[in-house]
């Protein structure tokens, strides 16, 4: 496939070719194509044709205006009929060929009786003399566009009235009954459940036979001697434990002891803040976030990944409890009960390392995602049961191929949740993905969503699918870009049915959000064949759908790309797109198109694993 | 007997579009094409005696157009590469045989088509062939990167000949 003369032949290599803008290397494919092909040939035959055409009718306009602005011009014309004939005598005598205009010889023309028509009838003879009138004034026909603004479905939880409970929500989880705001405070039995496990191993009696949708009641002792363990409390929050742990589930339903280990605490939802952690060395209560604790002999550290908690000593039999100190997002801190004092201490986000599998692994799995890359899974175990992707899912870049400079997976660098590692693009590189092959072969459509944070709002492609990479050739061109105005844009073009990209062969989907620099996004494009194409910014359909008529998607997932191909790529417009320079974290591709409620679902469960606040 | 000037008269306006653009693909400059296209035009008036009939007469204009013209981009040292002599030879066999669709239907195919041009690629076109402007120029005046104004040209025209093809070949006719 080295060979650049089995390069298949762009229909607009003919067009760039005679307009001297063709590479070499494609000249010389063209060339063949044209040999061995006598379709080729025909096309060049009518291409040649029709650019003559072209040039005449928009020469002849230009003229045609001219010609009554200017008397000069008719001048030109006369002279050059003038010419003609006098050649013409030198020779024989010369009669003009038949046409709306007939001049006689040595006659002049009448400006006025000379239509457009004529001009390209005659033009061929007058094209060289320069013109100086006014430009060509084309009178452009606007085309209506039917926009068919489509509201997305507002999913209303019957149960939590703010944030949708992601557990509940996973179609996948159904065992845990978890319990909702019709049963709000549930204070006698039920205290939380334990939802998901890793290589867990118990010890203690009271965590013999455990097992995921297991209800746990108040004075619940468990002893985690392996593995991982997530809970959900009756209220929704969630905490996540690695061995070895000790932890107790309080009398009020809100509110856990760590006797030992560590943990992780997620409180999503208004109904969770308030999840209180007790431990020897402090009480720290939830504000609504994600944060780590750690109980180790004589202190108690606390990280805060986003929001605030609030952390106070305990009271004692020698003083009443601390006053409350607040930690916010991006802060640690160590309360040491013995120096009786709370202080500052270096903020780590390994302490956030998890290993659990986030909802949007579950999701993922769920709605049998055909490619998914978190980036920051790739060494950690894997939930049982959680996920059976593999194969399918493509979690590092092994399964990909990072291409040129200065990109790379690093540790997010803006933590939100400092766990997370994210994929870092420059304009010098993208990643080449792999995935599997489009399964219905009759339903060809496409889901493509990825968080996004972009350096600069600039013209650029970030997912990319195309024909070509260096341009200014493109056979089909399928992708997410943020378009010159700032907004996302959802771009498909593809010359199948025969129609280049100004004559209807686009369809462009923009988005209304004006895209800021160096904010997190979660943006999700979507695609059918016969239905429509959408964008959706952080949940919501951002622009209106556009209708795909005629078949437009490329077959397969392959040949998608993370980053913009190259620097040299162009828009229909002829203006040149960057390639992507920023983040992208949870890349995920379906082969269907996703429902507007999927895609929330998506969207819920990817801020949950990221912990990234969008901007409303 | 030798073909008359009405005859080339008639021939080289009626099929403009395709000798032109024979020019066009052996010189790869429109304009030089147009020079060598009346060169050649008025070279078949004073040599009508030695051409027979009508197939002849297209036969001896593409040969000359191709002689004409490939001394002409010899002599404008375009450096550019070019189609193998051996394709310009079996296109200009293609152009002789082709029936031609008929000027008007092909101008008003066209027209029909250019209407549903975008404004840009439209305006580009009008500089470029109205104003004949250089790729080069437009981008100044226009304020685009030169391959950009090349790749809506190109772009435009794909989209144009595809567009007057379809609509031709909806009314039972070709090029």
């Amino acid at each position: 496939m080295s060979d650049h003369s089995e390069q298949p032949l762009d229909p607009q290599d003919i067009e760039a070719y005679l307009l001297g803008c063709l590479p070499e290397e494609r000249v010389a494919s063209l060339d063949k194509a044209l040999r061995d092909d006598a379709a080729v040939l025909q096309q060049l035959a009518q291409a040649m044709q029709a650019m003559s055409l072209v040039r005449q009718e928009f020469a002849g306009q230009a003229q045609y205006e001219a010609a009554h602005q200017q008397e000069p011009l008719l001048e030109d014309f006369n002279t050059l009929l003038q010419e003609l004939s006098d050649r013409e005598a030198a020779a024989k005598p010369i009669a003009l060929p038949a046409s709306s205009v007939e001049p006689q010889h040595g006659a002049r023309i009448d400006p006025d009786k000379l239509t457009p028509h004529d001009f390209v009838a005659l033009g061929g003879y007058i094209f060289r003399k320069t013109l100086t009138s006014k430009p060509a004034i084309i009178t452009s026909i606007g085309t209506l566009a039917a926009a068919v603004l489509l509201f997305a479905l507002i999913v209303i939880n019957p149960f939590a009235s703010n944030t949708p409970d992601p557990i509940a929500n996973n179609p996948r989880n159904t065992t845990p009954s978890i319990p909702t705001i019709d049963d709000p405070a549930p204070t006698t039995n039920t205290v939380a459940t334990l939802t998901a496990t890793h290589n867990a191993q118990w010890g203690g009696p009271a965590s013999a036979g455990l097992g995921i949708g297991d209800t746990l009641y108040p004075g619940t002792r468990l002893t985690l001697t392996a593995g991982f363990a997530e809970i959900t409390t009756s209220r929704g929050a969630v905490a996540i434990f690695e061995a070895p742990v000790e932890v107790e589930l309080l009398d009020h339903d809100n509110a856990i002891r760590l006797h030992a280990g560590k943990l992780v605490g997620i409180c999503e939802t208004e109904l969770s803040k308030g999840f209180v952690v007790e431990t020897d060395h402090a009480d720290i209560t939830d504000l609504g976030t994600e944060f780590s604790v750690e109980v180790a002999d004589r202190h108690t550290d606390v990280h805060v990944l986003t929001g605030q908690v609030t952390m106070s000593l305990p009271a004692t039999q020698d003083r009443s409890g601390g006053e409350d100190v607040r930690i916010d997002a991006g802060q640690a801190k160590r309360a040491d009960r013995q120096a009786g004092k709370i202080r500052a201490i270096a903020f780590s986000s390994e302490a956030f390392r998890r290993a659990m599998p986030t909802e949007l692994d579950r999701l993922a799995n769920a709605l049998n995602a055909a490619a998914y890359w978190p980036f920051d899974h790739d060494q950690a175990p894997i939930l049982q049961g959680a996920r059976a992707l593999q194969g399918a899912r493509a979690s590092s870049l092994s399964d990909g191929t990072l291409v040129g400079q200065g990109g790379g997976i690093v540790a997010d660098p803006f933590g939100s949740v400092p766990s997370n590692r994210v994929l870092k693009l420059t304009d010098q590189s993208y990643v080449a993905i792999p995935a599997k092959p489009q399964q219905d072969e009759d339903k060809v459509a496409y889901t493509v969503a990825a968080w996004l944070r972009l350096d600069g709002v600039e013209h650029q492609n970030i997912l990319t699918k195309t024909s070509m990479d260096e341009g200014p050739m493109v056979k089909f061109s399928q992708n997410l870009r943020v378009s010159d105005r700032g907004v996302f844009r959802h771009y498909l073009f593809s010359s199948n049915d025969g129609y280049g990209p100004d004559l209807g062969g686009e369809i462009i989907v923009d988005g209304k959000t004006q895209v800021r620099p160096d904010t997190w996004y979660f943006v999700v494009i979507t695609a059918s064949d016969g239905h429509f194409s959408r964008l959706y910014v952080n949940g919501q359909e951002d622009g209106p759908a556009q209708r795909i008529r005629q078949p437009k998607i490329e077959r397969g997932l392959d040949a998608w790309r993370l980053g913009g191909p190259s620097a040299r790529l162009l828009d229909a417009e002829g203006e040149p797109v960057k390639p992507f320079s920023g983040l992208m974290d949870d890349v995920l591709i379906f082969d269907r198109e996703l429902s507007a409620k999927e895609i929330q679902d998506l969207y819920h469960a990817a801020k949950i694993a990221s912990g990234r606040s969008v901007p409303h | 007997m030798p073909v008359s000037s009405d005859l080339i008269m008639s021939v080289v306006m009626k099929r403009r579009p395709r000798l032109h653009g024979y020019a066009w693909v052996v010189t790869g400059d429109p304009d030089l094409a147009e020079d060598v296209l009346q060169e050649v035009s008025l070279l078949a008036l004073q040599k009508k005696g030695q051409i027979n009939d009508e197939t002849h007469l297209l036969g001896w204009l593409h040969e000359s157009i191709r002689r004409q013209g490939l001394s002409a981009r010899r002599a404008k040292m375009a450096q550019a590469m070019q189609l193998s002599s051996e394709v310009l030879a079996m296109l200009a066999e293609v152009q002789a045989d082709q029936h031609n669709a008929g000027h008007a239907a092909q101008v008003k195919a066209l027209r029909q088509c250019i209407e549903l041009l975008g404004d840009k690629s439209r305006d580009t076109l009008a500089l470029r062939y109205g104003k004949g402007m250089k790729p080069a120029q437009i981008a100044q005046q226009t304020d685009r990167p030169v391959r950009s104004v090349y790749q809506m040209i190109t772009r435009a025209h794909t989209s144009l000949r595809q567009c007057v093809t379809k609509r031709l070949s909806s009314e039972g006719s070709t090029w």
